[in-house]
């Protein structure tokens, strides 16, 4: 059967910018194990299957897998895919997508004919999770000197919001270009599996936050271009970061400069009495390929 | 500028397995940078940019890049594009003639059904052996192996290129080919010096009972992990084979098998022509399969 796909820079400040994510439109009737290997075959971070929705009111319902595995929610596939229904559909403003996790409700905005944009509310906050190795270990994993670690009174921290990161916060943007993993001293500072994301104040674009590099070598993720999971979780960490007060605060991060793959992700955070209450991630996305693929 | 492209699997007759390969199929235009723009987003093993022939007669010139650099010549782009062009053509058997980095490719070709087809194309470049293999302790440890694994009959690691060098490491058997791995904190050790590039391993026990050698093919330093079906590589490896297993006078039709490990099994045909002892010609053959086509702004 043919089936109608398209992929998408995702995050993405320009075409072959962000993250890229094939999205099958037609997904009914495919076994997982079909899904696993159409997802394979793209080899991209995520390729997401669109199946109907099983509430009626719900606009669909998604199915994400990496090329090694089914997951049950990531931040990037719901953008891009909010974005390319809203193009199917003509602009709907919102549209709730129904993942492993539950129900989601995505705001859409249509920016031209390629491109649009997306924001949805976390489905759970950021929490603080245990303790981070040394300035030495980490500095050695990242090929960096232990004075350049940490800015302002900020230590590297630990934060998951479905999947845990160390944020390392650094002096500027000349020492996180000069960052690269060292597969000798990586397991000592973030763990067998872990991921690290690092990030300083001086940003590329006047108008971003901050600036970001992830890596994850272990995932095969020698580094990352846009990732939504560690700015979720970057949500938790920006308490200690800013001390922001109560009220709405708007935050762009931009990432994979350093790969020629700029991109920009939106975090929106919410504080009461100094606790964090709600946070949400907005971002572009831009139609790349159109096409149909036989399974 | 809106550009058509198919993707395939090469090397298979099955969707979803063998090696898959993108061509864009106007490519009329596009400059060397967006080129590996393009083949980064596509992120297989390598993308094929179709232009128009430099000279008359030949039905096309071919750019082929991976998703890290351009390539002069490789054997999945090549049977994979000169399949997709036979089918654009009529699907009828032909010969044609692609021009590549290293010069101009003579291919045969013939549709099998609408949408695979099979390919065979002439070296353009005998194999030349190109440099020594680090020493049997530095491969096995980037393998994950212990010497013992390594070498057998009179086959011994070695570097050869058709176009691109591979260390050849021929191992015991598929238990032990099933078990290597690129470790890399030894890989530059043993592999990345000079023109010893990338991994080959093979043993001569093979999964199907028609396959002549099984082998797995590992790039790390080019971003490939693993690689399910290396055309390039079963062309240097007719030079291995003349050296260390030389066949008698005459032709010889091979088929390696490889991307099992993987599960994108392939088979890849090989042939040599023996001449007093030496290679005169060699041809990579294999089949393929349309997957997805669509279109792409650029």
């Amino acid at each position: 059967m043919r089936r109608r796909f398209a992929t998408l820079d995702v995050f993405a400040r320009r075409r072959f910018g962000g993250n890229p994510l094939a999205v099958v439109l037609d997904g009914e009737e495919l076994e997982a194990t079909e899904m696993q290997s159409i997802a394979r075959e793209f080899n991209l971070g995520e390729t997401v299957f669109v199946l109907p929705a099983q509430n009626p009111n719900h606009r669909a319902r998604l199915r994400i897998f990496t090329p090694a595995a089914e997951l049950r929610f990531l931040g990037l596939p719901l953008v891009g895919t909010a974005v390319l229904l809203d193009k199917v559909d003509g602009g709907n403003d919102q549209a709730v997508l129904e993942l492993e996790i539950g129900p989601i409700q995505c705001a859409t905005r249509t920016l031209d004919d390629t491109r649009g944009w997306a924001s949805f509310q976390l489905p759970r906050l950021a929490e603080e999770v245990g303790e981070t190795a040394s300035h030495d270990a980490i500095a050695a994993a990242l090929g960096l000197s232990p004075r350049e670690i940490g800015f302002d009174r900020l230590k590297p921290s630990r934060w998951s919001a479905g999947t845990p990161y160390t944020f390392v916060p650094v002096g500027g943007l000349e020492a996180i270009r000069r960052c690269s993993t060292s597969p000798i001293h990586w397991n000592a500072a973030f763990g067998q599996d872990g991921a690290a994301y690092i990030f300083s104040r001086e940003t590329v674009e006047a108008a971003s936050s901050f600036h970001a590099r992830m890596f994850a070598p272990r995932h095969g993720i020698i580094e990352d271009p846009a990732t939504g999971s560690a700015v979720s979780a970057f949500s938790g960490a920006y308490a200690c970061i800013a001390e922001p007060g109560d009220g709405e605060h708007e935050l762009s991060i931009e990432q994979g400069y350093e790969m020629g793959r700029p991109s920009l992700i939106g975090l929106s955070v919410k504080f009461r009495n100094g606790q964090l209450m709600s946070a949400a991630i907005s971002g572009e996305a831009i139609i790349v390929t159109e096409g149909t693929i036989e399974t | 500028m809106r550009r058509h492209f198919v993707t395939l699997d090469v090397f298979t007759s099955r969707r979803f397995a063998g090696n898959p390969l993108a061509v864009v199929l106007d490519a009329d235009g596009i400059d060397g940078p967006v080129m590996q723009a393009i083949a980064r987003e596509f992120n297989l093993a390598e993308t094929v940019f179709v232009l128009p022939a430099k000279t008359a007669g030949h039905r096309a010139q071919l750019r082929i890049f991976t998703p890290a650099t351009e390539l002069p010549f490789a054997g999945h782009p090549t049977i994979g594009t000169a399949v997709l062009l036979n089918r654009i053509d009529g699907g009828s058997a032909n010969e044609i003639i692609l021009e590549e980095g290293i010069g101009p490719v003579r291919c045969t070709t013939q549709g099998l059904d609408p949408s695979t087809g099979r390919a065979r194309f002439q070296l353009a470049r005998l194999p030349e052996e190109v440099a020594e293999a680090a020493s049997t302790e530095a491969i096995a440890a980037a393998l994950g192996l212990s010497i013992r694994d390594i070498g057998f009959d009179d086959f011994r690691p070695s570097c050869w290129s058709a176009g691109i060098s591979f260390t050849f490491v021929p191992v015991r058997g598929l238990e032990v080919i099933r078990n290597c791995h690129a470790h890399l904190p030894r890989w530059d050790a043993a592999f990345t010096q000079g023109d010893r590039a990338s991994a080959y391993i093979f043993c001569r026990e093979t999964v199907e009972g028609a396959s002549d050698y099984h082998a797995r093919m590992f790039a790390p330093r080019w971003g490939i992990v693993e690689d399910p079906a290396t055309g390039s590589a079963a062309a240097a490896f007719s030079g291995v084979l003349t050296r260390f297993a030389p066949p008698p006078d005459g032709d010889h039709d091979l088929v390696i098998e490889q991307g099992y490990e993987m599960g994108r099994p392939s088979l890849i045909g090989l042939s040599m022509n023996i001449r007093d002892r030496g290679l005169a010609s060699a041809a990579i053959s294999g089949e393929a399969i349309l997957v997805s086509e669509g279109t792409l702004e650029a």
